[in-house]
């Protein structure tokens, strides 16, 4: 689904709600200055217009005062002159003054513009000007009379004419006033017209107002709405619905964010989508079963797998309580405990369990357990695998591993007896032999008196075997030891050369029936070793022993003495028939014998060199063997210089311990 | 006390004892012989030799009391003993003895030990 937020025309067509706030603040303000003009214009007006109207009917009423007071003087003096024949009461100024009022009230009936007071105005100065053409040369008439009397007549006339004037002036005044009256009549109906201006201004101003309220109306409320509906329809996962056109760009630009938040919910959903799809498949396929459940224990997801080992179907399972499906009683506080660990964090490891089959038997499981949150709630995970057969097979491996303990504790059990019945039987062959051999050594020596020939070699022969039986004894009780652990050597720096004598010596009897030359080169210096003599003379008559009995009559042997930067070496080389490259390495293995050794019948036990192995170990030494059939033999042994303290005696000792025990 | 240098062997083989008898004689010294601790503990202390040739794997009380026996007694404390055993020396190095013979021994070795223990009084007198 795609969503946009208007296309370039609708922007184009929109109205800036900025622009439209700007636009309806300068109508208003335009409106308002034009009904502040208006009304200031017409005010004005109205008042010049009565100023000027007010100011000329006054200028015009006070002519008229000033016009009657002047007709009104005449009229006494004329009366005066009348009365008394003298013309002293008329003057030519007072006939001046009146002739001036006439003309001011003229001007001022001329300006007033009304045809009806110029004409009364005019007829008003007209009777005037014809009463002062009258009345002005009456006192020249006067003086013409006989007696001197006034002449009545003249006043008569004099007064009807006055009369008539005052008649047309009062005549005048009234429609002065009633003309005054039309002013402010005028002028009341000037404000009623400004004030209906005014009012019809406000009506329009309302009614722009009015208009403008409509379209910010139609241009933000209803989009606003408009907007409002399309958010709730993506906070209720629906397409936002369009906004018509011509709205306000800021509300087009919202909802083309709004329809850019619904495509990226949209694309979020589809990616849901995908993911659930993708995960539902995973699920589905996965060897291990996989359990969901929420905080109640109300399962929410069982793969196939869940059902293949616990027996419920997932249309089943979901939806129903995990403890009646598959927890025993007995376990359900034990899975309590371990949810509340599960969200404390603390179930790190894989936890075991045994669940119910739907067919009722056990089920051996181990469980991986984890908390994930949806629309904050809690969901317990759990990939969850039968290890039945394993643990079967775990029990079955631990009870063939006991009883393989039990078989080695009974074998060493044995062979310690084995060890200790060596040692007791060699011990108790040494008490015969010691007997044997004393016995013997004291006929042979002549300690009882001489011997014949024949004695002497049949003695000799028994001695031999003799000797044969004690190293036989001697090697015994030496592996006895080395096995028990017990073996130790005591050694104190000293000559290496004695040693190889003694040995030698004690190999003579062996070679008294052979033609073996036998020499010794041993070192001038005679540096000492820190050596066991009792042990290195025992590992020289071992090497000695070996190499008298495979080297053929005509050969040598040759014991060799030397310093060398590890020790003192001593080395014995025979000419014999040597030893097979593929036989060494098993040399010094406890009751190796070599082919040729077992071909050839040649006596030994294959004890020699094993025993000549850990005596040269508990010393530090060290010991090689190089041969080649039909080449001889030379073993070589090297013995370190210098102390073994008591401290570093244990470590020899130790090596031979686990040496033995392995 | 006689003045002949006497040695006492402590052995319960009799072939064995016999044997070191017979040296014995062929090297001047008298010998007497008993095969039980408890009658080495009783004739040292009656009649002390000159030197005491001592198995240690006896019947009844060892080797090792009879050593102890003859040290703890002031008048015997002094008496030499060679060990004749056919136990390895192993172990037993602390013991107070001068002389340590496995057996079986050659007739050369036991004349040696007793030379060297026997000479040691006289070249301290």
């Amino acid at each position: 689904m795609l969503y946009t937020g208007g296309t370039e025309a609708d922007r184009g067509s929109g109205v800036s709600l900025a622009r439209l706030v700007t636009r309806s603040w300068a109508a208003a303000v335009c409106l308002v200055a034009c009904c502040i003009a208006i009304n200031v214009t017409s005010f004005e007006l109205q008042r010049a217009t009565f100023g000027t109207a007010v100011d000329h009917l006054s200028n015009a009423r006070a002519a008229l005062e000033r016009s009657l007071a002047a007709r009104q003087a005449e009229n006494r003096y004329l009366r005066l002159a009348s009365a008394t024949g003298s013309q002293r009461y008329v003057g030519a100024a007072e006939a001046e003054a009146a002739v001036a009022a006439s003309d001011e009230l003229d001007v001022q009936s001329l300006t007033a513009g009304k045809p009806g007071v110029s004409s009364s105005v005019a007829t008003v100065a007209a009777a005037a000007g014809s009463w002062s053409t009258w009345a002005i040369p009456q006192p020249a008439l006067g003086t013409t009379g006989p007696t001197g009397t006034p002449a009545f007549p003249s006043v008569a006339a004099s007064t009807s004419r006055f009369d008539h004037y005052k008649a047309l002036e009062s005549s005048l005044a009234d429609m002065l006033s009633s003309r005054v009256n039309g002013i402010l009549k005028r002028q009341s109906m000037l404000t009623a017209t400004a004030a209906v201006a005014e009012a019809v201004l406000v009506l329009l101003f309302a009614a722009g107002a009015w208009w403008q309220l409509g379209r910010m109306r139609r241009a933000v409320v209803h989009p606003v709405d408009q907007l409002l509906d399309a958010m709730d329809d993506v906070a209720k996962g629906l397409a936002p619905r369009a906004i018509g056109p011509g709205s306000l760009t800021e509300l087009i630009r919202l909802r083309a964010g709004l329809g850019g938040m619904a495509q990226s919910r949209d694309d979020a959903l589809s990616h849901l989508g995908s993911a659930e799809q993708q995960l539902r498949q995973i699920m589905e396929t996965a060897t291990e079963a996989f359990i969901c459940t929420d905080r109640s224990g109300t399962v929410l997801r069982w793969n196939g797998e869940a059902e293949r080992l616990l027996g419920w179907p997932p249309e089943q399972a979901i939806g129903a309580s995990l403890a009646s499906l598959v927890l025993p009683e007995d376990l359900r506080d034990g899975y309590e405990r371990c949810l509340r660990s599960c969200e404390t964090g603390d179930a790190r490891e894989p936890v075991e369990a045994v669940l119910r089959h739907r067919d009722g038997r056990d089920v051996e499981i181990e469980a991986t357990l984890w908390v994930t949150e949806h629309a904050d709630q809690k969901l317990f995970n759990a990939f969850v695998h039968d290890v039945s057969r394993k643990r079967q097979a775990e029990r079955s491996l631990r009870t063939a591993y006991e009883r393989q303990l039990e078989a080695a504790d009974r074998l060493r059990e044995v062979d310690k007896i084995r060890s200790e019945f060596v040692y007791t039987v060699s011990h108790e062959l040494r008490t015969p032999l010691t007997s044997i051999i004393g016995y013997i050594d004291m006929l042979t020596d002549g300690s009882v008196g001489p011997l014949a020939e024949d004695q002497a070699h049949l003695l000799g022969v028994a001695e031999r075997n003799s000797r044969r039986l004690l190293r036989l004894i001697e090697d015994l009780l030496a592996l006895s030891k080395i096995e028990q652990g017990s073996f130790r050597v005591n050694t104190v720096p000293s000559s290496l050369n004695r040693v190889v004598e003694n040995a030698t010596d004690s190999i003579g009897p062996s070679l008294d029936a052979r033609r073996i030359d036998i020499r010794l080169e041993l070192d001038a210096s005679d540096t000492p070793a820190d050596i066991d003599c009792h042990q290195i003379e025992r590992v020289l008559v071992n090497l000695l022993s070996n190499s008298v009995k495979f080297t053929p009559d005509g050969g040598s042997i040759r014991i060799r003495t030397f310093p060398a930067a590890a020790g003192m070496v001593v080395s014995v080389a025979d000419t014999g028939m040597g030893i097979p490259i593929e036989e060494q390495p098993n040399l010094f293995t406890p009751f190796f014998r070599s082919y040729s050794a077992r071909t050839g019948a040649i006596q030994g036990t294959g004890l020699g060199l094993s025993i000549v192995k850990s005596i040269v170990t508990a010393h530090r030494g060290t010991v090689s063997i190089d041969s080649a059939p039909g080449s001889g033999t030379t073993v070589t042994v090297c013995l370190p210089y210098g102390n073994i303290g008591s401290a570093t005696d244990s470590e020899p000792e130790t090596r031979l311990q686990e040496e033995a025990a392995a | 006390m006689t003045s002949e240098r006497h040695v006492l062997v402590v052995e319960d083989d009799p072939d064995i004892a016999g044997l070191i008898c017979r040296r014995l004689r062929s090297l001047g010294l008298s010998s007497s012989h008993v095969s039980t601790g408890e009658a080495a503990v009783l004739v040292v202390r009656g009649d002390p030799p000159q030197l005491v040739l001592l198995d240690l794997l006896l019947p009844g009380i060892n080797g090792w009391d009879v050593i102890e026996a003859i040290r703890s007694d002031p008048a015997t404390a002094t008496i030499p003993v060679i060990v004749t055993t056919m136990l390895d020396r192993d172990g037993f190095e602390h013991l107070d003895v001068q002389g340590f013979l496995v057996k079986p021994f050659r007739a050369s070795d036991l004349e040696r030990s007793i030379t060297q223990v026997l000479s040691l009084p006289e070249a301290a007198t």
